[in-house]
């Protein structure tokens, strides 16, 4: 089984299988068209992704690695949030800083079936919430003036219906 | 910015593990603890992490001006526009219009016209106002669908006043939207006194009803009469939605068969479904002139969960485009039971819409009699003086399953009984065809009976006038006349007349009398006097027997006869007299009885008995329906070429029919060879053998069954189906 040398930003370097690092689709695209050979023991340098990280993601990327090639069919998509599985919600029970985390790395590295997930588990816990509660949940300082608020608070009385 | 943020992210992210930056301050005050109280080994193991972790913590704040531990973590507002556009892809509309409320950059991020593509609003019941505020979020130029769901769900009928579209609201839609593709309304409320179909988006090529009301619906409870009909509310579409290629319209109570008519001249339309509209049934007369004449493109089916029968369902063989034809039992209709009271209720709404239909049966009737001749439709109640106004009585309640209501109505037909206007006593009840029977009677035709159908005349109920009731009102009339029939000796001789006359009805070998009377020569007079009074009745069915049940007490029972005597009093006079009339009904007649009804009222019912076929209204879709799609070989009888036999066969691709009882093997036979494009083929729930399918799939081996048997029985294919099951249902989605 060929592998692949990849280093976190951190120095750390993990002998990865190729078929596995190439979940990502910036490392397949890099391998295809820089054409590495096997056995290189050249280092691919990710900059962008801590070790920790980089562990995560390759947790991942290895139970996921036989899954279909997603489909892109935007128009017909539905939005949908409960579609998770349950594999992947254990996974992401993480602290939103390394939720976050990983939605960064996985756009760096390309790997749409993980953005995915990572970003519908951010969108359910901004689901149902108040602007109030959303903005405690993800820290966040409310920058309306008191005017700018008076007036949304009047143009919105739906918002605190619930 | 973007970039800004990714580098802030990765400067944060360098930590060597920032899974447990998180946990830092906890770390911090653990080994605070720990410094001071032990002296242990873990000491020297965890301090040097914990302190490099916090000089790297003071580092990284030093380079932000916030505070250090709690914006350690990457923060929502770190992220790139991009990326966050990413998560609110997955954002339903109203939880994006509460995001924007959070903060000005959330604001800006969420009018991006990139997440109004789809504008849903289904997660939460609208009002009108709420409705109004959120179509002002709808993107010019890249909204393309909008789905709203409104109150009906929330508010009883009565309250639904709240209207989820207004015509102001469509226009704004409609002026700003001008890509708009696709309108879901679910449990909307329409005031259909202002809004017609015609003033939705032209631009639609898809339009979802789902669940609506219309407005006509709670004026009041009662049906909607003739001449108040309203232009239903599809009228016209086909001249504006010249786009539209999908319309579901489903669980809307207001679709009526006539509205086929629209829906097939629509020029474009694709896909049709129409389940769970309670009132598609008996659709044939629209729907085989739609069929033949529209429809031109439909592809797509759906009957699900409809009271359909064979013939609505042949009526779209027709179409020569469908390719998929979705049928399934509606879970109430599954049991007999289920059925059977179903097509109770049905015959009560049927009599109901005769009475209100045709008031004025019931008026002139009122109109024409004497004040003590009223209108009423309770044996009982014709010793009553009349409703005051011709008032439409109240529902009655209905018996089950096999049993008939007897009703009896003063009336005056001169085609009926000629010369005897006065104190006529008639109903006729003909299960099988209602609504023909009380339209003759209205226009003041005699009942026609096709007399070749001799399963018409099986069910026909006839009530005629009898002098005893009469008779016996006159004695009492000036006293207490609504209690007359309430004593029981009064009940207990009506009960013997009818006995009678049913014992003679039940039995067409014998003339009137169907055993030897004492009193036998006092018929002879009266049957002679109705003769020409209803020749029409004694031409039309042998089975009909004229008794008069003054003069014929029933003495096979042992009742008594005390209006024996009064009876040949009552003959005399007369221009007042009134023919006997009489009950008929063929068949066993197992009992007669006889219940209390609301108020004055009083009801007699006929127990057909077992075993005689009660008239159904809903007869559920069957092999017949299905076999007229396609011609199959067998009915050929391979005598025809092959150019007439393509032009015999069905184009159907996916056929699912789902817990039709009774659709069996025949369907399947029949559809092996008229069916050559099927390619899937639902039959779950139906009578269906393992043999017959198994025969099937090796004719037809490229054609998906699924079946109950796949389940249980057939081993090694039972994954392939099921898995294709799921995607049926993927499909149907």
């Amino acid at each position: 089984m060929p592998t692949i040398r990849l280093q976190s930003s951190d120095g750390e370097i993990f002998d990865t299988d190729v078929q596995i690092a190439k979940c990502s689709g910036t490392i397949k695209t890099m391998l295809e068209d820089l054409g590495m050979d096997e056995g290189d023991d050249e280092v691919v340098p990710l900059p962008n992704v801590n070790s920790a990280i980089l562990r995560k993601v390759l947790q991942w990327a290895t139970f996921h690695k036989d899954d279909p090639i997603p489909v892109e069919d935007d128009d017909s998509k539905e939005k949908r949030t409960d579609d998770i599985s349950s594999w992947d919600a254990d996974f992401l029970k993480v602290d939103q800083g390394t939720l976050f985390e990983l939605i960064l790395a996985a756009n760096y590295l390309d790997i749409k079936g993980l953005l995915d997930v990572t970003c519908k588990t951010v969108a359910n816990m901004i689901k149902g919430k108040t602007p109030e509660e959303i903005r405690k949940t993800f820290n966040i300082k409310n920058d309306f003036t008191p005017a700018e608020e008076e007036q949304v608070r009047k143009e919105n009385e739906w918002c605190e219906e619930k | 910015m973007e970039q800004i943020s990714i580098d802030k992210a990765k400067s944060e992210s360098d930590f060597p593990s920032s899974s447990h930056v998180s946990d830092l301050p906890q770390q911090k005050s653990e080994q605070g603890r720990k410094r001071k109280l032990s002296t242990g080994l873990d000491n020297a193991t965890v301090e040097p992490d914990a302190k490099y972790q916090l000089i790297e913590a003071a580092n990284s704040s030093s380079n932000t001006t916030e505070p250090p531990w709690p914006t350690l973590n990457v923060n929502m507002l770190d992220l790139s526009d991009e990326i966050l556009l990413l998560i609110f892809q997955h954002l339903d509309s109203n939880s994006l219009l509460l995001l924007s409320k959070a903060c000005s950059r959330l604001q800006g991020l969420v009018a991006d016209k990139t997440l109004w593509m789809v504008a849903d609003f289904t997660s939460t019941k609208l009002t009108t106002a709420e409705v109004r505020q959120r179509i002002s979020y709808l993107q010019p130029a890249t909204t393309k669908t909008l789905k709203v769901r409104g109150m009906t769900s929330v508010y009883p009928a009565e309250m639904w006043n709240v209207p989820t579209l207004t015509v102001g609201i469509l226009q704004t839609v409609a002026t700003r939207c001008t890509l708009l593709e696709r309108l879901e309304l679910t449990e909307a409320y329409l005031d259909m006194n202002k809004i017609n179909i015609i003033m939705f988006p032209h631009t639609l090529r898809s339009l979802v009803f789902r669940k609506c009301a219309l407005s006509v619906q709670n004026v009041s409870n009662q049906f909607v009469l003739p001449h108040q009909q309203m232009r239903s509310f599809l009228s016209n579409m086909y001249k504006y939605l010249v786009r539209l290629e999908e319309l579901t319209i489903e669980y809307c109570a207001w679709f009526d068969t006539h509205d086929l008519m629209v829906l097939s001249k629509l020029p474009n339309l694709r896909y049709l479904s129409l389940k769970g509209c309670a009132n598609i049934k008996d659709s044939v007369p629209y729907a085989s002139i739609a069929t033949r004449f529209g429809f031109k493109k439909l592809e797509i089916l759906d009957l699900r969960d409809t009271p359909i029968s064979d013939s609505d369902v042949s009526c779209f063989n027709i179409v020569h485009s469908l390719k998929e034809l979705r049928l399934e039992c509606p879970e109430h209709l599954r049991t007999e039971t289920g059925l059977n009271e179903y097509n109770e209720a049905e015959r009560q709404r049927v009599e109901q819409l005769h009475r209100l239909a045709m008031p004025d049966l019931l008026q002139n009737d009122d109109a024409d009699r004497p004040a003590d001749d009223g209108v009423v439709d309770q044996i009982n109640a014709q010793n009553e003086p009349p409703p005051e106004g011709g008032q439409l009585p109240p529902p009655i309640p209905r018996p089950r399953h096999g049993v008939f209501e007897i009703r009896i109505i003063h009336g005056d037909y001169p085609g009926y009984v000629r010369g005897n206007q006065d104190n006529l006593i008639r109903i006729v009840r003909d299960p099988q065809q209602p609504i023909a029977n009380i339209r003759a009677e209205a226009g003041r035709v005699l009942p026609i009976v096709n007399e070749n159908n001799r399963q018409d005349r099986q069910n026909i109920v006839r009530i005629i006038n009898r002098d005893l009731l009469l008779q016996r009102r006159e004695n009492v009339l000036p006293n207490h006349p609504h209690r007359l029939l309430r004593r029981h000796a009064d009940q207990m001789q009506i009960n013997a007349a009818y006995q009678r006359i049913f014992d003679a009805g039940g039995n067409p070998a014998q003339r009137p009398r169907p055993e030897p009377r004492p009193d036998r020569p006092d018929d002879g007079p009266l049957v002679g006097n109705q003769l020409p009074a209803e020749p029409v009745l004694e031409q039309r069915d042998v089975n009909l027997r004229l008794h008069d049940g003054a003069n014929n007490p029933a003495q096979d029972r042992q009742e008594e006869q005390p209006q024996q005597q009064p009876a040949p009093q009552n003959n005399a006079p007369a221009p007042q007299r009134v023919l006997p009339h009489v009950i008929i009904m063929p068949g066993n007649f197992q009992e007669l009885i006889h219940r209390p009804g609301n108020g004055n009222q009083h009801q007699i019912f006929v127990n057909l008995g077992i075993g005689q076929p009660a008239p159904n209204y809903v007869s559920l879709v069957s092999d017949r329906g299905i076999c007229a799609y396609g011609v199959s070989r067998n009915e050929l009888a391979g005598a025809l070429m092959d150019e007439i036999l393509n032009h015999n066969l069905t184009g159907l691709e996916r056929l699912s029919i789902r817990n039709y009882k009774l659709v069996t093997d025949t369907s399947l036979d029949h559809l092996e060879s008229a069916a050559p494009q099927l390619k899937l083929l639902d039959v779950t729930g139906t009578s269906v053998t393992a043999q017959g399918i198994r025969n099937f799939k090796l004719s037809r081996p490229g054609c998906v069954v699924i079946s109950d048997h796949d389940k249980t029985g057939n081993e090694s294919k039972s994954g392939v189906v099921n898995s294709d099951a799921v995607s049926l249902d993927r499909l149907n989605e």
